[in-house]
This record gives structure tokens, C-alpha cells and sequence, in this order.
């Protein structure tokens, strides 16, 4: 129990009851770190797909940032205690992407249309839901041992849902992410090695069963194919890759010039707003641009990380590192593909993709990040 | 149990790291050590040159009058490369092409298919420029309307372009002129190829003249393009002009062609071609300024419509022009036997080698030499006549003892292959046997029968000869065996001795029969040195190149080609002996009611055999005999006799020339000599 008693004693104690925001509580850090990423994201998106939708992005992400701040002001314990209902709740809006009001874009069905135009795509609250759930369900009730056999079915039983739900919306970036998202709370929850080892090789089972019986869509495999080699199918998906390379290349190390270059400017690159975005920063904003870009999104696992470490229970850390996986793994996966080192599959960079329920969504990770913070803070000793 | 969470906390910190320096890593080798690769990829993404055609130079009679002009058309490109980018590979959007031009899809295809690939369609149909560069599938005459629609909604047709073209318009309806003129073509890739670096370049989509003038003065007539570079985005659409040079119009060309007498050459030879009823007939006319050479008209038959040219020819049109042999200009290219204009030239040896000019000749209805016998053209025979009657009636046993006797003379078969034979050299001193050097292309240089020629002929045909000889025609002799008997001969007597300078070899030359083959024009030129005084002339078409305002460029004069070094007298007495012809010779018939005492013509038929076929039909000529002006000379292959055929056309030429029934072609004196002043023409 040594580290995690470690506590930081600065915090000046409030009064009973609901504390307002104690600001010196915050992770400014990870706050800034998050706010300059967010806002250069607007910068890009508007680069890429015009003013217009650089400022809904903008009014995406303050009202991103209300509602993370709405995120901290949750009682801690009563996420845990909303967690099964959190679950069902983003279960049933994932649903809903195969009702009438579902969207599909790009191949996959994963959107759901809401009024004024807006589209929302569930996944990406999936994504956290489930990374609660999972707290819940792997850090146990009664202190912190190895999950036993019963506990781990359980949550690879709650993990399954929604991974196949994105996989039967043809949503393979998300199962992908969602996948590494479980695999990290479970390793640090401290399943033994004997499950890890043995869902790693049931895994590839599966994706080899999948290939082999068809299951994977044409397309899914031509995109997993496209990355390694994109001159097998120049026109398809490897186009993607390939122009996306040229756009970051040119770049150069200093860049063309925000709003100057000329493969963003000209729309050479698919849908550089969002699932090819880090095209934009390489192009317009060079090396420089894309390692700040790194840098912010290593900075904020950084923070995150460190609030999983100083966590005050299992629940708690296993949720911070939940949020932490999913920021590292998607944005490893939005930007490999940029870079042509993963496949292409469309997840959007978190913070920096156009989108209201991705920017949403990240903040309400940041918010998540800082409920774990403030339970882990002395003041709830 | 906690440190081992946080153990695996750490790791999991370690494996993200990874994950990000991996991205920093794969960042930097992009835009640094790959970047300017990536750059310039970027920018072959991104720049396009469009090349802005130049107005194409027009062509112009010698009085000005406008033979070709040009006008701007708009056409419509399909770019492959963004065709087949089409999820469809682009058939959707042909489809929609085809449909608004009134195509099928199989045609626009064709029309799309690289005539470098195996199964491509015949040129010009098949595309013969740049493999990256858009092919023009129809141009303003498809229907203007039709154009218009595709260019309103240019999103819809993704790689459907519309352009600027430079198109030739023809504003006389009453000439043809096909071979003179030529004809415009898309610059093949080897071209463009050939062309890069020079001061001219082509671009992939630039025009090029195919034949005739077009072809020859090419580069004056082409002007300079005009370069755009224009920054697209990915849908092709033009975001930017980057830079741009304009395009300077090419220079206008005038020649000496007269559209009228153009007009009267080519409807009098396609009414000789006409009175001959064989399809296989073909014709040539050519109308030379005696004393310079200049090409006052020039015509072919079959020939081509350069019309048939604009916005592209279609492929039956073409295997039409092919197969009809209208893609052949005779005038110019035509190898066949002279005949009897060979004639004079045989008189200029004999009188080289002392045969008196007014001495009379025996003239019987045949010569028997080596165990051959030649005969006269129906075996006619006149007793004692003079030279000039020879010349008038056409007498071939005169000119076949002549021959016999100077072969005689040189040695005979004795004579090594190198001795120069003087009928050989008569006719090399008047330019048969090598190109004329007229500014056309692809002249043929015929051949004049002699020692040395049937040499070489030996050396390149002794092969197959001999291996005929040895097999004996096994085929021929199941059905004929003496026919297969006398091939064998021939060849075993070829193969052994076929390099021999033999008694019937000169005598055939020296009536323009045997191996001696000429073109319509090589005899037009020799006739211009008789009437001239003996000046060989280079004839020429072009007269002076002039810029789009009117500054002279360059004045085109006709090379001279020295002379022919004839006696004065003897030329003198060609050309007298020559307007007996007309008058009471072989054209009689033909020129009877013309006013020949007013406009004395000077002229020789001729009745070229031909194995396996009619004769060709000669009539070469000058007038006025006493200070010649022009010279017309007509070949009509299976035209029959000379004085049957070929002379009534010329005398038709010399009406229009004369004005005898009709306008003369050039009403004050002779063909103008002042260069028209064509700046503000425009067709």
C-alpha cells in the first residue's frame, strides 16, 4: 500500500458536503496541455476543411470543456456505483447506430444522426463507459488482490459486447482501440499472465478464423494490406497512405505555412479534417509542428499517467488508466496511419480531429483524469 | 500485490513512450531524410503545365488569297490516368461522353487507346501522343451545342476537359490541294521526344503538319505555345495560374501556287483520270514558272480532302484514302517509266556524239538488234524523215538505232560497268535519277537506266534469282511447265549475267523504257531547262515566309541547280521541233482548235509500257515556245497513249493559263513577283 499512500498534502481542506472546483487541485499541466493541442486542432481543422468548420470545432471543444468540468464535479464514488448503468446506457446508444437514425460513413456504421445535422458517434462513449465498467468490475470490492477466474470472465464478458457491436457496424478502429483499452486495464488490474497469454493467442486465433471465413469485409483487409504495401492498390486505400506520406514529407521540417500547403490546400489528401489530420500538421506545420503534436498527446499520457499511479484505490487508478490507454492507443493508431506504420482505419487524434463526440469525448477523459485526481487528493484521506 | 500493479503500471508507461518516440521517429525520417523525394512528389501532384496553342500560320496563293486558314476551336480532352482513377474505371462517365456527343463508348475507347498498344486501332484513330497527356475526342465540329453541355457542369465528368484547339479551315471550296497543302496531326510521343531541347519543342498535345506544306514549314507555320502553370487541387480544377507565356502565332507562308489554275489543274486531271474508266489509274499534273521553277500548281489524283483532317479523320475514312492510294502524292513520289518525253534527252546525246540535228533518219516499222525485235507503237512506219519529225511523230525505231549505235560505240557488252553511257549521262545532266529537292516531303529520286544502275540492281536481286534458277518455279511447272521452263531461263540468264550492260538495255533506254524510272516533277524540271536555256531549276512551292503583321520573315528563292550544259542550238531545236507536236505530231488531236499560233506550245507525249498493265499516258510541255513561261507537265498511269489522255489535260491547263475561253489565270503578264501584302488577311 506504500504508493499509493503517497499523498500530496498541499490541498487546504474544505468544509463537508460538495466542495466547489478547487483550482489548486486541478492538473493545470494536463489542462494546458490538453487546451494547446485542442486549440491547434481548431487551427488544423480549419486549415483542412475551411473556417467554418475550424469555429464548430472551436464551439466543440468549449462545450467539451464544460462538460469535462461537469465530469469532476461527480461525487467519486458514485461513478462506481453508476458504472453498470453508464454501461448499458452506451450500450444502447451504440445500438442505435443500426436503427433508422444510424449514419453510415466511410463503410462504417457508426454514427447516429441527431437534430440540426449533428451527428454523434457512440463508440467513442462506449469507449469510456466501458473503461468504467471495467474499473468496476476488476478492482474488486475487497482491496486489491489478483482478480480471480469469475472476476476476469466477467469483465471479458462486458468488454466483448461492445467490441462486437463496433465490429458489426464495420467500426474496426474503434475495436482495435477498444481492444487495447481492455488489455491495458487488465494487465495492470493484475490478471495473471496465464489469461493474458492465453486471450492474446485466442485473439489471433480469431482474427486468423475471421480472415479465413470471410468474416473480415474486403475492404477491411484491403486497408490492413494497404499500410504495409501501398503501391498494391494505389487508387484504393493505399492512395490514402500514400498521398497522406507526400503531404507530411513536403512538409519539410519547418513546414509550408499554415493555411499555405498546397496537398491540404488542394485536397489531396481524404479526409484530412479528421482520420488524416496529422497530414495537415506535417505538411503545414513540418517536423516542428508534428513533435509538438507528439509532445502535448506525451504530456497528457504523462499527467495521466501519473494520476493512474497516484490513484487511492484499484477502481480509481484502473479508471485513469483506462483513459490513458485509450489517448495512447488511438493516437497511435490515428497517427501511424498518417505516417503509413498502422493500418488505416478511422479513429480519430484525440483533442485534434474534427469532430464533436471525439472532442467531447476527450474532455470528458481529462474530466475523468481529474475525478480520479481529486479522490485521490488528502482532503477525502 | 500493489507493487505489482504499479510494476505493470510502469510498463505499460514504457510501452506508450515507445509507441510515441516510434511516431517522432517515422515523422522525421518523412519530412527530412525523404522529404524532398516527398516534396517533389507533392508538387507533380499539384502543378500542371497547359500549354495555350498557338494560332497556326496560314497558307496563301501567290496572290494572297488565303488556301488554309486557321481558326481556335474548343475540343474536349479525356485525361486516362483520372478515367481510370474512377471507382467505375471510368465507364460511367464515358457513357455520359459518349451519349451528349452522340458517340458509342466502343469509339471513345478506340479513340483512347495508345496506338504503342498491340490490339490498338489504326492511326490516326488510336492515340499517338504522350501517354500522360489528355486525348482530344471531338472538337467544335462534333456541335457546338454539344460541346457546351459538357463544359457547364465540369464536375460531373471527372477527366473531361474542354480546351482550346487550333483547327485549319480550307476557304476555298474549288481546290483540294491535298498533297500540296498536308494535312494536321497530334504530335506523336516520338516526336515530342525528338523535339525537346530545341528551339521549337513540342508539347504532347501540340498539332504537327502531316505532309505538304504543312509538314515541310512546319515550324514556320506552328508559331510558339503559350505555357501556363496552374496549380490544381484533386479534382483537377484549377486553382491558380502560376505563371504564363503567350503564345506567338506562327508565321504565314506564301507560295506560288494560283488558286485558280490550282483549281483548273485538279478538275482537268480528275477528268482525265476519269476518261481512262480504270480504277486503278492514277495521276499527276505539275505547272512550273519555266525560268525559276516555281511551283504554279501541283495536283494528284486519288488525292485527299484536308478537310477530311479536321477534328480528327475517322478510321474507315482513312483505310479509305489508304486503299485508294489518294494517301500518295504523285508528282511527287510516282516512279514510273518516262516513255517518250524521254526523248529529247536521247537527242541531246546523239547530238553529243555527232548525229546531225537536221539529218533525216530512217524510220521503219521495227529494229531487229541481238535476235530482238523493237517495234514502233502500232508498227507504224514514215520512210526518211528528219529529226524533227522523229520527234513530232514519236518514231522509237530512229532513237532505237541511235541507241544500238552509241551502245555499239562505247563497247558494247566489252564496256565495263563503270563507263558512263551518254544517253545515262544526258539524262543525269538533266536531273533524272536524283530528287529535284522541292520543298515537299518525301520525294522520290527514280533512276535512269544505265550500266551502273542495272549493276547494282544485279547485286541486290543476284540472291533471289539464283536460288529461283536452282529451284525452277516447282509450283509454275505443275501446271505449265514451259511457262516454268522460260522463268528458269530467265532468271538462270539474270543470275549469271543480269549485271550486263546489254545491247537491249540501251536500246529500251534510250526511249525512256527499261530500268529508267522518273517522277512527274524530275520531267517538269528537265523540260524547264530546255524552254529556259538550259538552267537546271529546283522546283519550289513556298515564296516567302511572312510574320502575322506583315513583316518579311524570309524570301524563299529556288536553289539553283546549275546547268545543264547543252548546246544553245540544240536546245533551240528541241524546243522547235517540240511545237510540231501539238501542230501536226502525236497531240494533234488533242490540240486541234487550240490557237497554237497565238500561244505556241512546245511539248512531247509519251506511252510508257508498263508490264501488265495499260501504258502510262505522258504529256510534258512548254509554252510560249519561243520565250517559255510555263511549263505543265501531265502522267496518267493506264492513260493509254500520251495524245490520248495526259495532252488534253494540258491543253485545259494551258487554256486557263492563256485565257483561251476562259479567265486567265494571270491576267497581266506571267505570275505576279511581288509579295502580297498579307497582314490583315484572315480567312
Amino acid at each position: 500500500m506504500t504508493l499509493l499512500e503517497r499523498r500530496r498534502g498541499e490541498a487546504p481542506r474544505r468544509g463537508r458536503g460538495r466542495p466547489g472546483p478547487n483550482l489548486a487541485q486541478w492538473d493545470w499541466v494536463l489542462l494546458a496541455a490538453a487546451t494547446a493541442l485542442s486549440l491547434f486542432g481548431c487551427v488544423l481543422v480549419a486549415s483542412a476543411g475551411g473556417e467554418e468548420l475550424g469555429r464548430r470545432q472551436f464551439l466543440a471543444l468549449l462545450a467539451a470543456m464544460a462538460v469535462g468540468y461537469l465530469v469532476t464535479r461527480v461525487e467519486p464514488r458514485s461513478l462506481r456505483a453508476w458504472a453498470p448503468a453508464l454501461y448499458a446506457a452506451s450500450l444502447i446508444f451504440v445500438l442505435l447506430a443500426f436503427t433508422p437514425l444510424g449514419v453510415e460513413i466511410a463503410g462504417a456504421r457508426a454514427w447516429v444522426a441527431l437534430p440540426l445535422g449533428f451527428t454523434l458517434q457512440p463508440s467513442e462513449f462506449a469507449k469510456l463507459a466501458l473503461v468504467v465498467a471495467l474499473a468496476a468490475t476488476l478492482a474488486g470490492g475487497r482491496g486489491e488482490v489478483e482478480p480471480d477466474n469469475r472476476t476476469v470472465a466477467q469483465a471479458l464478458a462486458i468488454a466483448a459486447v461492445p467490441i462486437a457491436l463496433v465490429l458489426i457496424g464495420n467500426d474496426t478502429g474503434s475495436a482495435l482501440v477498444i481492444t487495447g483499452i481492455v488489455a491495458a486495464i487488465m494487465f495492470v488490474a493484475g490478471v495473471s499472465w496465464r489469461w493474458l497469454a492465453g486471450l492474446a493467442a485466442s485473439g489471433g486465433v480469431l482474427v486468423l478464423v475471421a480472415v479465413a471465413t470471410g468474416l473480415l469485409a474486403d475492404y477491411q483487409l484491403q486497408r490492413l494490406v494497404a499500410f504495409i504495401d501501398p503501391s498494391a492498390d494505389p487508387t484504393g486505400f493505399g492512395l490514402n497512405t500514400i498521398q497522406s506520406r507526400i503531404a507530411i514529407g513536403s512538409g519539410g521540417v519547418w513546414g509550408q505555412g499554415l493555411f499555405a500547403g498546397t496537398q491540404t490546400q488542394g485536397g489531396f489528401v481524404p479526409v484530412n479534417d479528421s482520420d488524416f489530420i496529422f497530414s495537415v500538421v506535417g505538411e503545414e506545420a513540418g517536423l516542428v509542428g508534428a513533435l509538438a503534436v507528439i509532445f502535448l498527446t506525451g504530456i497528457i499520457l504523462w499527467r495521466g499517467w501519473r494520476i493512474a499511479l497516484d490513484a487511492r484505490d484499484m477502481f480509481n487508478r484502473l479508471v485513469a488508466v483506462g483513459v490513458v490507454a485509450w489517448f495512447g492507443f488511438q493516437s497511435f493508431e490515428n497517427i501511424g496511419m498518417a505516417l503509413g506504420v498502422t493500418p488505416v482505419t478511422g479513429v480519430t487524434l484525440p483533442f485534434v480531429s474534427y469532430g464533436g463526440s471525439s472532442m467531447i469525448a476527450a474532455w470528458v477523459g481529462i474530466g475523468l483524469l481529474h475525478l480520479v485526481r481529486l479522490a485521490s487528493s488528502p482532503r477525502r484521506g | 500485490m500493489m507493487s505489482r500493479t504499479t510494476s505493470r503500471l510502469l510498463l505499460l508507461g514504457v510501452l506508450l513512450g515507445c509507441l510515441l518516440v516510434t511516431l517522432a521517429a517515422r515523422t522525421a525520417q518523412l519530412t527530412v531524410l525523404r522529404g524532398p523525394d516527398l516534396a517533389a512528389a507533392a508538387e507533380q501532384n499539384r502543378l500542371r503545365e497547359l500549354s495555350d496553342p498557338a494560332p497556326r500560320g496560314l497558307i496563301l496563293d501567290s496572290s494572297g488569297l488565303p488556301l488554309v486558314g486557321t481558326s481556335q476551336s474548343a475540343a474536349v480532352s479525356i485525361d486516362r490516368k483520372t478515367l481510370a482513377d474512377q471507382p467505375d474505371g471510368g465507364a460511367g462517365v464515358l457513357g455520359e461522353v459518349a451519349a451528349a456527343l452522340g458517340l458509342t463508348v466502343r469509339q471513345l475507347r478506340q479513340r483512347l487507346t495508345p496506338c504503342s498498344e498491340p490490339d490498338s486501332p489504326p492511326r490516326p484513330v488510336c492515340d499517338d501522343g504522350s501517354p500522360a497527356a489528355p486525348v482530344v475526342i471531338a472538337t467544335t465540329s462534333a456541335g457546338e451545342e454539344q460541346l457546351l453541355r459538357l463544359a457547364e457542369s465540369p464536375g460531373r465528368y471527372p477527366g473531361v476537359e474542354l480546351t482550346a484547339t487550333v483547327q485549319r479551315t480550307y476557304p476555298l471550296g474549288s481546290i483540294t490541294g491535298g498533297h500540296v497543302l498536308g494535312y494536321l496531326g497530334e504530335a506523336s510521343a516520338d516526336e515530342v521526344a525528338a523535339t525537346a531541347g530545341s528551339a521549337t519543342p513540342l508539347a504532347p498535345a501540340d498539332v504537327v503538319g502531316r505532309g505538304g506544306l504543312e509538314q515541310q514549314y512546319d515550324a514556320d507555320l506552328r508559331g510558339e505555345a503559350g505555357q501556363r502553370y496552374v496549380s490544381i487541387d484533386a479534382q483537377g480544377r484549377v486553382q491558380a495560374t502560376q505563371q504564363s507565356t503567350a503564345a506567338v502565332p506562327g508565321n504565314n507562308l506564301i507560295t506560288s501556287i494560283d488558286a485558280t489554275l490550282q483549281a483548273r489543274v485538279e478538275q482537268e486531271l480528275a477528268e482525265a483520270l476519269r476518261r481512262t474508266s480504270s480504277r486503278k489509274a492514277r495521276g499527276a499534273a505539275v505547272v512550273l514558272a519555266a525560268d525559276t521553277g516555281r511551283v504554279l500548281a501541283l495536283a494528284s489524283q486519288p488525292d485527299y480532302n484536308p478537310r477530311d483532317w479536321v477534328g480528327g479523320i475517322s478510321e474507315r475514312r482513312y483505310q479509305q484514302l489508304s486503299d485508294s492510294g489518294s494517301l500518295v502524292d504523285y508528282p511527287v513520289q510516282a516512279q514510273v517509266p518516262p516513255g517518250s518525253v524521254f526523248k529529247p534527252i536521247t537527242v541531246v546525246a546523239m547530238q553529243r556524239k555527232g548525229y546531225g540535228l537536221n539529218d533525216y533518219y530512217e524510220c521503219p516499222p521495227d529494229y531487229t538488234a541481238g535476235g530482238r525485235t523493237f517495234t514502233n507503237f502500232e508498227s507504224e512506219a514514215f520512210g526518211s524523215i528528219p529529226l524533227r519529225r522523229a520527234i513530232e511523230v514519236s518514231c522509237n525505231t530512229v532513237f532505237y538505232r541511235a541507241g544500238d549505235r552509241l551502245w555499239q560505240r562505247g563497247g558494247g557488252e566489252r564496256a565495263d560497268s563503270g563507263e558512263i553511257d551518254p544517253v545515262a549521262k544526258a539524262a543525269a545532266d538533266f536531273g533524272l535519277g536524283r530528287a529535284t529537292g522541292i520543298d515537299l516531303p518525301a520525294e522520290s529520286s527514280g533512276m535512269v537506266s544505265s550500266p551502273a544502275a542495272k549493276y547494282s540492281l544485279w547485286e541486290q536481286r543476284k540472291q533471289s534469282w539464283c536460288t529461283a534458277a536452282k529451284k525452277g518455279y516447282p509450283r509454275v511447272r505443275e501446271g505449265n511447265p514451259a511457262k516454268a521452263d522460260y522463268y528458269t531461263a530467265l532468271d538462270r540468264e539474270n543470275c549469271r549475267s543480269g549485271n550486263r550492260w546489254r545491247q537491249g538495255d540501251a536500246i529500251n533506254a534510250a526511249i525512256g523504257q527499261g530500268l529508267t524510272t522518273v517522277t512527274p516533277l524530275q520531267i517538269a524540271s528537265a523540260y524547264a531547262a530546255i524552254a529556259n536555256g538550259g538552267r537546271l531549276v529546283q522546283p519550289t512551292v513556298a515564296r516567302a515566309v511572312v510574320a502575322s503583321d506583315g513583316r518579311l520573315v524570309r524570301a524563299i528563292a529556288p536553289a539553283d541547280r546549275g546547268e545543264v550544259r547543252v548546246p544553245a542550238g540544240t536546245l533551240r531545236f528541241l524546243r522547235t521541233a517540240m511545237t510540231g507536236v501539238p501542230a501536226r505530231g502525236t497531240a494533234a488531236t488533242a490540240f486541234a482548235g487550240f490557237p497554237l499560233q497565238r500561244h505556241p506550245v512546245a511539248g512531247k507525249t509519251g506511252s510508257a509500257q508498263v508490264a501488265g498493265s495499260k501504258s502510262t499516258s505522258w504529256f510534258a510541255s512548254f509554252a510560249p515556245a519561243d520565250d517559255p513561261e510555263y511549263v505543265v507537265v501531265v502522267m496518267i498511269t493506264e492513260g493509254g497513249t500520251g495524245g490520248e489522255n495526259a495532252a488534253p489535260a494540258a491543253r485545259g491547263i494551258y487554256e486557263t493559263l492563256f485565257g483561251v475561253g476562259v479567265d486567265a489565270a494571270f491576267p497581266r503578264s506571267g505570275p505576279p513577283e511581288a509579295i502580297p501584302d498579307v497582314a490583315g488577311v484572315r480567312p
